[in-house]
């Protein structure tokens, strides 16, 4: 009797578990079938309305701005509160001028996602099922990737309105290279992407201290044999406790560090050799580059604390001179230029990518695309005036409208002398803000979907910008551009995610001497085993789709 | 013989509830007073207990927590996942050698300190003592992190300590051997005060007179403590001993966070780390409701058998 039921009662359990596990797979496809469905019920009554509205006010050829400021859209983005702006700010703060501007009342929600990757707060408000009606994200970096974006919801294709962001539209026909990078590879438009040229596509690089060089006796380093040379004078001669610095973080940032491997050639994670995706770790240099990584660690001549410092401690020692020679963001190297402003003594070179031989041409450097995703903007699925939307959008990409993003308010920040646009005192002299930044409160720089007619750094001193002018290699010929996955690549794609931490975790250990260079090749082997060959050969064929946009 | 126990039990239930319906309708007042307690629980600590299904299920955020499906293997992908990669055995290990250490070398320690502020008898003295351990506690872990990290570098106070004795100065956040003790060292130091205040109380409801009559025969200081305060406060150690068991696999991801880089991952990188980089960091909800699900599971089984344990051997437990 006991026996029967137990068979009855593990039969019962048998049948549930089959059945939910049947029930997981339709519900699976239903789940996408009734979320494609949503999107293409959803184009068809913009379509629709387009249609039966005849006097659609957004799509019209004549349209101007201002709109007539009835609409009010929401976007998930903190700017700078009323409160904590500046006196001199207050009234021509970019984001109240964009919306008198636009004719459009924005509402800010917060959440903001960062350029990079997803962020928490962001995710939040994905689960929340709340969605502003422009949401600012990074979809290449979001797992699926774009695709997902739109099957899972959150955002619609913008190709069916094309009407109501002109401005855009002709931009990306104009330009076959931006349309190429911006584009999903069926061609789908997902955003309003921001657009980055030379001077942000390359930011970070080495800076030295010019009159430490002047007190050994030594010129600017070259080759990395020079490099040596000099750190290890840095060391021995001068005392210093961290002759080079940076954020051990950084070696595993995409191309923050490729400046330091380029004499070898390589530099992590991905990079194009010709048409080839390759894998920095996986290539002899960069075994070679681990090698004498180690052995200036063991000697003393990178940061001993590499492993612990972040950006701030880098900037403060090399503002301090603890350090010699520092990575870092240019506009960090600026504010160790302003903290010694008055030392005659605190002189800063910008170093060229090293080589390997006299006469080699500095190849890598860092390097983000054109086009990253990063602070690209897309309309929310939730959005209930996609035509008002698209407007406020497309404004940034308008004639006024990008001159507006690079330069701020004419006749506040800039105006025109001789038919060029020039900055006015408020931004190049302001005694308000001494570190020359005014510029962030009236241009776009790192805020917003933009293209900018210049990329002018226009908070940054004539003197950093020689500097930055040095970080320039030869790095577009090597960046991996920024391409989308399909379905099937997705899981492939994220395994990548536990490969980079094994990496960060032993090539780190290999550097420090935690772990013997003899073990590299069992490293390599672990690399092996946790499959980057699929997702190199899935990278190689996102590369080729990329291509063939 | 299973069909007697089923018929006694049955029975004793229904003496039970009768019994309870009574007692309902004795004090209605009080239950109805109970009511916003339990719709509380209910709310806050039950029904988001439902979201453990995430645990089974693909998430997908537009597809809400009961939309998303099940995935393979029977919803069990993500626990097989888990166990087939190499990060189980390490997180596992060092989350269980983290509260080994930290039992080992952190339990004892408020108990003796706070065996040892009863042995004062200058009660300013003794105040100040109180005062001055139990301060760490209320500084926030963020700032203990900040000042561990600024002591741990290789120009930091612990190395400049060991400079005087000659030794080279190393970045001892760095290395993983270093980890552990750090971690568990500056844990002591946080909470010992904090935690001795407990037994401290424990050792005021003991009765003096023991003290006297142990006094009279001629028993010393340690011969006081060993037979008298300990068994006194043997009960209160007990459950402390089993709710410190019961916390064995959630070391606490703050601090860790806080401290480790990816160079100390070896030893530093715990369930909780784990679960909250793959979780927030990528978004792999489900992945970590699985991990930290079977985490939890762990955890319940381990308060179970403690608390079985010490009912055991000293009839004292928690339930």
């Amino acid at each position: 009797m006991q026996a029967k039921k137990f068979w009855a009662v593990l039969l019962a359990a048998i049948l549930i578990v089959s059945c939910l596990s049947g029930c997981s797979s339709d519900g699976g496809s239903n789940a996408g079938d009734s979320s494609t469905a949503g999107t293409t019920s959803q184009a068809e009554t913009g379509g629709d309305s387009q249609a039966v509205d005849e006097s659609d006010p957004y799509a019209a050829g004549d349209f101007t701005y201002p709109m007539d400021g009835t609409v009010t859209l929401s976007i998930n983005m903190t700017p700078t509160a009323e409160e904590e702006l500046p006196e001199w700010v207050k009234g021509h703060y970019f984001w109240d001028v964009i919306q008198e501007k636009t004719g459009v009342n924005l509402e800010f929600i917060g959440s903001a996602s960062s350029p990079q990757e997803t962020s928490e707060a962001f995710s939040l408000l994905l689960t929340s099922g709340e969605y502003p009606d422009i949401m600012q994200a990074n979809w290449i970096t979001f797992k699926g990737g774009p695709a997902a974006a739109i099957n899972d919801g959150y955002i619609i294709p913008l190709n069916d309105y094309t009407e109501y962001f002109p401005a855009l539209t002709a931009l990306l026909e104009e330009n076959e290279e931006y349309n190429k990078m911006v584009s999903m590879d069926d061609g789908t438009w997902f955003c309003f992407p921001h657009l980055k040229r030379d001077e942000s596509q390359i930011g970070t690089g080495f800076a030295i201290r010019q009159d430490f060089l002047d007190q050994i006796g030594e010129d600017v380093p070259v080759t990395i044999d020079d490099w040596y040379n000099v750190l290890t004078k840095f060391k021995n001669e001068l005392n210093l406790t961290a002759p080079l610095t940076f954020e051990s973080r950084w070696l595993f940032l995409e191309y923050a560090t490729a400046g330091l491997s380029s004499p070898w050639g390589v530099c992590y994670p991905f990079y194009m050799d010709g048409d080839t995706v390759k894998f920095g770790p996986l290539e002899e240099g960069y075994k070679e580059f681990v090698t004498e990584m180690a052995k200036w660690y063991s000697e003393g001549l990178i940061d001993r604390d590499l492993a612990a410092v972040d950006k701030s401690t880098v900037q403060s020692k090399f503002a301090s001179g603890e350090a010699g020679i520092a990575l870092q963001q240019i506009r960090n190297i600026q504010n160790c230029i302003v903290a010694n402003e008055g030392d005659p003594n605190y002189k800063v070179t910008g170093l060229n990518t090293p080589v390997m031989n006299e006469g080699d041409e500095p190849q890598m450097s860092h390097y983000t695309n054109t086009f990253d995703g990063g602070m690209a903007t897309s309309i929310s699925t939730q959005c209930e005036n996609i035509g008002a939307a698209a407007r406020f959008l497309d404004y940034a990409y308008t004639e006024e409208g990008s001159m507006f993003e690079t330069y701020g308010e004419e006749g506040f920040s800039w105006d025109y002398v001789d038919g060029v646009p020039t900055f006015k005192e408020i931004i190049t002299n302001n005694p308000e803000t001494p570190d020359s930044q005014a510029a962030r409160y009236f241009v776009s720089n790192y805020q917003n979907w933009s293209i900018r007619v210049i990329d002018a750094m226009s908070h940054l001193q004539p003197e950093t910008l020689e500097i930055q002018k040095t970080f320039f290699a030869h790095m577009e010929d090597y960046a991996y551009p920024t391409v989308t996955y399909t379905d099937e690549e997705v899981d492939t794609v994220s395994e990548w995610n536990d490969i980079d931490t094994t990496c960060r975790e032993r090539i780190l250990g290999f550097i420090l001497g935690n772990e013997d260079l003899s073990n590299w090749d069992s490293f390599i082997a672990e690399v092996e085993s946790m499959g980057i060959q699929d997702v190199l050969a899935v990278r190689q064929a996102a590369y080729d789709r990329y291509q063939a946009r | 013989m299973p069909k007697k126990q089923k018929s006694s039990t049955v029975r004793g239930k229904g003496r039970k509830q009768g019994a309870i319906r009574l007692d309902f309708q004795k004090n209605k007042a009080v239950y109805f007073m109970f009511l916003p307690v339990v719709i509380f629980y209910l709310t806050f600590h039950y029904y988001p207990m439902s979201g453990i299904i995430l645990a089974f299920k693909d998430f997908k955020p537009a597809l809400g927590i009961w939309g998303s499906p099940f995935t393979d293997e029977f919803g069990f992908k993500h626990f097989i996942d888990f166990f087939s990669s190499s990060h189980a055995a390490r997180t596992i290990t060092n989350t269980i050698l983290i509260s080994f250490y930290q039992i080992i070398f952190g339990f004892p320690m408020p108990i003796i300190l706070a065996i040892m502020l009863n042995e004062l008898r200058n009660q300013k003295f003794k105040k100040v003592m109180q005062t001055v351990t139990y301060f760490p506690h209320f500084i926030s872990t963020v700032v203990v992190c900040g000042m561990l990290t600024e002591f741990c570098l290789s120009d930091g106070l612990f190395n400049q300590i060991s400079g005087f004795f000659g030794v080279e100065p190393v970045s001892l956040l760095s290395q993983p051997k270093y980890f552990r003790t750090i971690y568990v060292a500056s844990g002591i130091w946080q909470s010992m005060g904090w935690d001795s205040i407990i037994y401290l109380a424990a050792i005021a409801g003991i009765d003096t007179q023991l003290y006297e009559a142990a006094s009279l025969d001629g028993a010393g200081r340690f011969r006081k403590i060993w037979h008298i305060t300990l068994p006194g406060i043997k009960g209160t150690i007990v459950i402390l001993f089993i709710m410190q068991i019961g916390k064995m696999m959630s070391v606490g991801s703050e601090k860790i966070l806080l401290l480790y880089n990816p160079s100390t991952y070896s030893t530093a990188d715990v369930i909780s780390t784990y679960v909250y980089r793959k979780g927030l960091l990528d978004q792999d909800y489900s992945y970590s409701t699985a991990v930290n699900l079977f985490n939890s599971v762990i955890n319940f089984v381990l308060v179970f058998l403690a608390n079985a344990l010490s009912r055991k051997l000293t009839e004292t437990s928690l339930f």
